[in-house]
């Protein structure tokens, strides 16, 4: 077991050998939406607009209550977000004035 | 069922539209809007992503099994290794883990999901989870034993922590009675959790 006082260094994300729940292997299929996130991390890294170690300072910068609770790819989008707006390619009025529209336009389809 | 289509409907498999949904698709119509990305990029990079599977590392595992020379190259240089058959990684730092009578080894990331995801798909959920991540490296037994797997004592079960830089591909212990078999059909053997190291690889009663 690894000593209290080495844990309290820790980063919310490095969890090897914490006590936590017991494990169990689930499986589960990638949600589409899950699979676009990828695809866009995945282009945005090969044409050198957001590398693996922004990407994971990001989510590792989530903050512990975050992290717990946000799924995988919610931890992604959001920490892509972040970089997207600290490299200027788009602006935080930009995405919330999207964010609405894209609401209004899904819930109109009900 | 909708009767006509919506380029920025969100698949209807798709659960419901939280929050960071609304956010995927905002950032992804933001950013081909402004040419950072095209949807043609995007298209070629989900075939891409279709094409990346287990059968990959099958094809490797397989080789290394049959090829006395290919199993040589696995262990000095894994990337080229799957470079010389065609596969795609590369940028991965790659290292075959190979399981002997002696040593079992099984991989993880403790930190976040690396995975060599190019030889094996997205890595299962599992793989990412905190249970998972933390368990493995101080009881790894006993997740084995969540999968089946039991190990004898005399056999020495060996983590390996992969990081951005460094991805492992567990090349499991050759089924018995499958001499003669053709790569093919050794690849069929060899399923995505065997290369995790979680599993042995099928035995042949299995196929």
């Amino acid at each position: 077991m690894v000593s209290k006082s080495l844990l309290d260094f820790r980063g919310v994300h490095d969890v090897g050998g914490v006590l936590c729940e017991p494990f169990a292997p689930d499986e589960y299929d990638y949600e589409p939406w899950e699979k676009r996130v990828h695809a866009v991390r995945e282009l945005l890294a090969t044409k050198g607009l957001l590398r693996v170690d922004e990407l994971r300072r990001a989510v590792e910068g989530l903050g512990e209550e975050k992290y717990q609770r946000l799924s995988y790819y919610e931890q992604w989008i959001w920490a892509m977000l972040q970089i997207m707006l600290e490299r200027g390619i788009v602006t935080d009025a930009e995405i919330g004035a999207r964010v609405e529209t894209v609401r209004v336009k899904l819930a109109s389809h009900d | 069922m909708h009767d006509h289509t919506h380029p920025n409907q969100p698949d209807e498999e798709d659960g419901p539209f939280t929050e960071y949904r609304l956010l995927e698709v905002a950032l992804r119509e933001l950013l081909i809007e402004k040419d950072v990305i095209t949807q043609a990029e995007l298209h070629k990079t989900y075939r891409m992503m279709d094409d990346r599977g287990p059968h990959n590392g099958a094809r490797m595992v397989a080789k290394a099994w049959s090829d006395p020379a290919y199993l040589d190259l696995m262990r000095r240089d894994a990337t080229a290794a799957a470079k010389s058959i065609g596969l795609e990684p590369t940028w991965l730092n790659l290292i075959a883990l190979e399981n002997t009578d002696a040593v079992h080894n099984v991989v993880v990331c403790t930190l976040c999901s690396c995975y060599p995801w190019p030889l094996l798909g997205l890595p299962p959920d599992w793989y990412k989870s905190r249970a998972y991540r933390s368990d493995v490296v101080q009881n790894p037994r006993k997740v084995l034993a969540e999968f089946g797997t039991t190990l004898p004592e005399t056999v020495e079960v060996r983590v390996h922590d992969s990081s951005a830089d460094m991805r492992y591909l567990v090349v499991p212990k050759r089924p018995e009675r499958t001499e003669g078999w053709s790569e093919e059909q050794l690849a069929e053997l060899v399923t995505r959790d065997s290369m995790i190291g979680v599993v042995p690889a099928l035995a042949k009663e299995d196929l």
